[in-house]
């Protein structure tokens, strides 16, 4: 059971060390195909995140936004890994209470931390 | 039997993991199908033999709701169980999703166990049998429940919860009053009721929810453990009444929608019934 905090990514807290992830034995096989679709859903989301700084505050941006969150939660929690599906849970909850000029600093940051924690799981499982 | 089964899910690494966890119940699986959306999903029932849907909410192009309300307006469609796999909490939606016929709802993620709980459910109804409470004693329980949604009717009212399980005294129909239970004592009363336990703590009441709620798919225990309500009466407005249980029709007649005043509140209450025949034999 995973009780690392994340709430560090609703107060721009710190957050725990992605290097420091539990994978499940039993999905090692399928961790390229999770971190070939989370990298793709991170990528799109640093891209809507980017475009929502630069002003794009449009239904369609936060909705990729939503989207992407929500998949990236989805596919963790089915490969068992807790911590990016809690940091994903937190991120999902920051967007909705951050006001509009402090929800890209905090995607930015969610996008660091999983693409951090994804690229060490791949390099060292 | 032999089980032809669709998973929908946007994700196909989670439509790989859902197949993956289905195959290690050893259940009798005659063919796995695949679509990635509602739309997809449509095609495939068309033309091929399917007896059970497993569908996330959020797609693209058609979400499950969508898929669900057309497979259901559809009469070669219709009957095919659906089972709702999400990482969304019981939401609204979905409680909707299964008074309009959804078999179930699978939290992800979920184990071989849970599934197998699962297939047991939508396959034969409930097969959950406990030491304290019977199956039977918790199905004739659910007989004489209904749903309560309360819904504010203007901004000023105070809801003490937004849905509540209530246990209908259908005799108490003659004299326009109801009793609603919720949080804690319902659970305690539930438990009492069903004469499993003869003393009742917290923990045993919890139990017998969490009984009910295998039986029932889950479909009670978030709404009732998060209320924090005691006991509160509903008072059927004079208008509203009914003389006759037989003439249950009449009084829900307004689109099951009746306004009742709740503790002095005005609010608008939408009654589903599980088994109206039995609200009428009564």
């Amino acid at each position: 059971m995973n009780n690392k905090d994340f709430s560090g990514i609703r107060n721009n807290g710190n957050l725990p060390d992605p290097w420091d992830v539990n994978i499940p034995d039993d999905v090692r096989d399928l961790l390229g195909d999770y971190a070939d679709s989370t990298n793709s859903m991170l990528d799109e989301l640093e891209k809507a995140a980017l475009l929502y700084e630069a002003g794009d505050k449009s239904n369609e941006n936060i909705d990729t936004i939503k989207r992407v969150l929500h998949k990236i939660k989805g596919e963790s929690s089915m490969v068992g890994i807790e911590e990016i599906t809690e940091c994903t849970h937190q991120a999902e909850f920051a967007f909705e209470e951050l006001n509009e000029n402090q929800r890209p600093d905090m995607l930015l940051k969610y996008r660091d931390w999983t693409g951090r924690a994804i690229c060490y799981m791949t390099e060292h499982v | 039997m032999s089980w032809n089964i669709l998973i929908v899910d946007d994700s196909s690494l989670t439509r790989k993991i859902v197949r993956r966890v289905i195959e290690m119940t050893e259940m009798d699986v005659g063919q796995f199908l695949d679509a990635e959306n509602g739309e997809e999903a449509l095609k495939i029932l068309n033309h091929s033999n399917v007896d059970l849907v497993l569908s996330d909410l959020n797609m693209p192009q058609m979400s499950g709701v969508e898929m669900v309300h057309q497979m259901k307006s559809a009469p070669a469609t219709k009957s095919i169980p659906v089972v709702i796999i999400s990482t969304e909490s019981k939401t609204a939606r979905i409680r909707e999703l299964l008074a309009e016929g959804v078999k179930d709802y699978l939290h992800k993620p979920f184990t071989p166990e849970e599934f197998k709980e699962l297939i047991q459910t939508v396959c034969c109804g409930p097969a959950h049998k406990t030491d304290n409470l019977s199956t039977e004693a918790l199905t004739k329980a659910l007989e004489t429940m209904a749903f309560l949604t309360v819904m504010p009717v203007d901004d000023n009212m105070v809801v003490p919860q937004e849905t509540v399980l209530a246990e209908i005294d259908f005799s108490g129909l003659h004299d326009g009053t109801i009793q609603i239970l919720a949080g804690p004592d319902f659970c305690k009363i539930l438990a009492e009721n069903i004469g499993a336990l003869d003393e009742v703590d917290d923990n045993a009441a919890h139990d017998a929810l969490k009984e009910l709620s295998n039986v029932t798919c889950g479909l009670f225990l978030p709404m009732v453990v998060t209320s924090t309500a005691d006991v509160f009466d509903v008072t059927v407005p004079r208008s509203e009444r009914c003389d006759n249980p037989l003439k249950w029709n009449e009084f829900t007649a307004d689109k099951n929608t009746c306004v009742l005043n709740v503790e002095g509140h005005a609010v608008a209450i939408k009654l589903t019934v599980v088994d109206t025949a039995l609200v009428k034999n009564n």
